[in-house]
């Protein structure tokens, strides 16, 4: 009899479905940003894919932190898009995203901007002592960074996620770039 | 009436949209399959049609845990598994690196005004 | 996905329904292998495109004309206007079996090509070379059809 539900459910959970927004917000608004970049970082992370990362992470004593942060989370889109010269991204592109976190009532708690640097921070508060997610935009003359996070968050998590937690810096690669970059202007 | 090559391809997509199969589709299918088993099966017809039995049954296929096998399948989803790890960590490095750069923006611009 | 890759490959719709059940009940012999939803899709996908390819050719439904030597509508008035889509659709049935289903893999279920290869067991540059051509195919028709209407 079971065999039958089975077969019930497949039969008919293939109708197509319609392709749902990631999260509420449609990532896919911010390609436009990187179309000109020289370097990409597209991730895109939703529960499924959390899930079964969260099965290599380790069972040992260090990896705590991370497993405990990650068995939280609902979702992380990252776009990073690194160019050549400045000019290469208009910063209006932006203004979907921060569009949708201000109608979803994320608070951003930080706003930092110099002539060529911006950085944000938001938060989406989630009832008691709970966060629903974090969000960062950062621009800079050759790099745009997005970062989106959602889950069921404590506030110490937004300090996990800027400790250590076992992982390894982002890799020589991007600063060196960087380092290049700035070097070619000089 | 022309068609613009970038346009091309939206009309095939158009065309050959996916069509749900007719009504009873469902209920053929389980029919066939009941005549299949050993023993007569009760099929509530047309249970299918209940909002709750699709709950059900879509519970009780995901809760169908069957052990995994040595298989090609697997040795794919494992591959995918530690794809989607890598991606976990170079998130989670990105987002430590653009937290602490705000951090030193914040630190850097507060020195400047004081 | 089932039905309507069967139908549109096919083109019968009877016999489109009837390979779609036989596929699920060949799934449903099979169900103590399937380790999950996502499994079982990709099991049916793939079954149901190696029993069409099949049903196919054992009903010689392959038109004597394949899509390259079909006549160019010699007179505007022996050619019906029929709606864009469904001349599409008719002009993919066209297509040799393979190229035909890998066409619908990637347009109606948006698989990538290395998805698509995964699928029908074949090359990736395979898959890309019978789009490349297929695509070329059906445009070329399709224009000539348009000039001549």
């Amino acid at each position: 009899m079971k065999k039958i539900w089975l077969l019930l459910t497949l039969v008919l959970s293939l109708a197509p479905l319609p392709l749902a927004a990631q999260d509420g917000f449609d990532f896919k608004t911010l390609d436009k940003l990187g179309v000109n970049a020289k370097n990409r970082t597209n991730i895109t992370l939703d529960s499924n894919m959390l899930k079964m990362a969260a099965g290599f992470l380790g069972d040992d004593k260090e990896s705590e932190p991370l497993r405990s942060l990650v068995d939280g989370l609902k979702g992380i889109y990252v776009r990073s898009y690194e160019f050549t010269k400045t000019g290469q991204y208009n910063e209006s592109d932006l203004e979907p995203l921060r569009a949708y976190l201000k109608q979803a009532q994320w608070n951003r708690i930080v706003e930092s901007k110099s002539d060529e640097e911006s950085s944000e921070v938001y938060l989406q508060p989630a009832g008691a002592n709970r966060l629903g997610g974090v969000a960062i935009i950062s621009s800079e003359p050759r790099e745009v960074t997005v970062v989106y996070i959602s889950g069921n968050l404590k506030p110490e998590d937004i300090a996990k996620l800027s400790g250590n937690m076992g992982i390894p810096d982002i890799g020589s690669g991007r600063k060196d770039r960087k380092a290049k970059a700035k070097k070619d202007d000089e | 009436m022309k068609i613009h090559e970038e346009d091309f391809e939206s009309e095939l997509r158009a065309a050959l949209r996916a069509e749900a199969p007719p009504e009873d589709f469902a209920a053929k299918v389980l029919a066939r399959a009941a005549a299949l088993s050993p023993k007569p099966q009760v099929i509530a017809i047309p249970l299918w049609r209940k909002p709750a039995a699709w709950a059900l049954a879509a519970g009780l296929a995901v809760a169908a845990v069957i052990p995994p096998a040595a298989s090609e399948y697997q040795r794919r989803r494992e591959l995918r598994a530690l794809e989607a790890r890598r991606e976990l960590l170079l998130a989670l490095s990105i987002t430590r690196a653009k937290l602490r750069q705000t951090r030193e923006r914040v630190q850097k611009n507060t020195r400047r005004i004081l | 996905m089932v039905f309507s890759l069967a139908l549109r490959f096919v083109r019968d719709r009877a016999g489109a329904e009837e390979l779609a059940q036989d596929v699920f009940l060949q799934l449903y012999r099979q169900l103590s292998r399937i380790e999950s939803p996502a499994h079982a899709t990709w099991w049916l996908r793939r079954a149901v495109c190696h029993r069409s390819i099949d049903e196919v050719r054992k009903r010689k439904l392959r038109p004597r004309v394949g899509l390259e030597s079909a006549p160019e509508p010699a007179d505007k008035t022996a050619t019906p206007d029929l709606l864009l889509q469904d001349r599409l659709r008719k002009l993919v049935g066209l297509l040799p079996e393979k190229a035909r289903m890998v066409v619908l893999l990637r347009y109606q279920e948006d698989l990538d090509p290395s998805e698509i290869a995964e699928t029908l067991a074949m090359p990736v540059s395979t898959v890309k070379s019978h789009l490349h051509r297929s695509l070329t195919l059906l445009r070329g028709k399709l224009q000539k059809q348009e000039v001549c209407s």
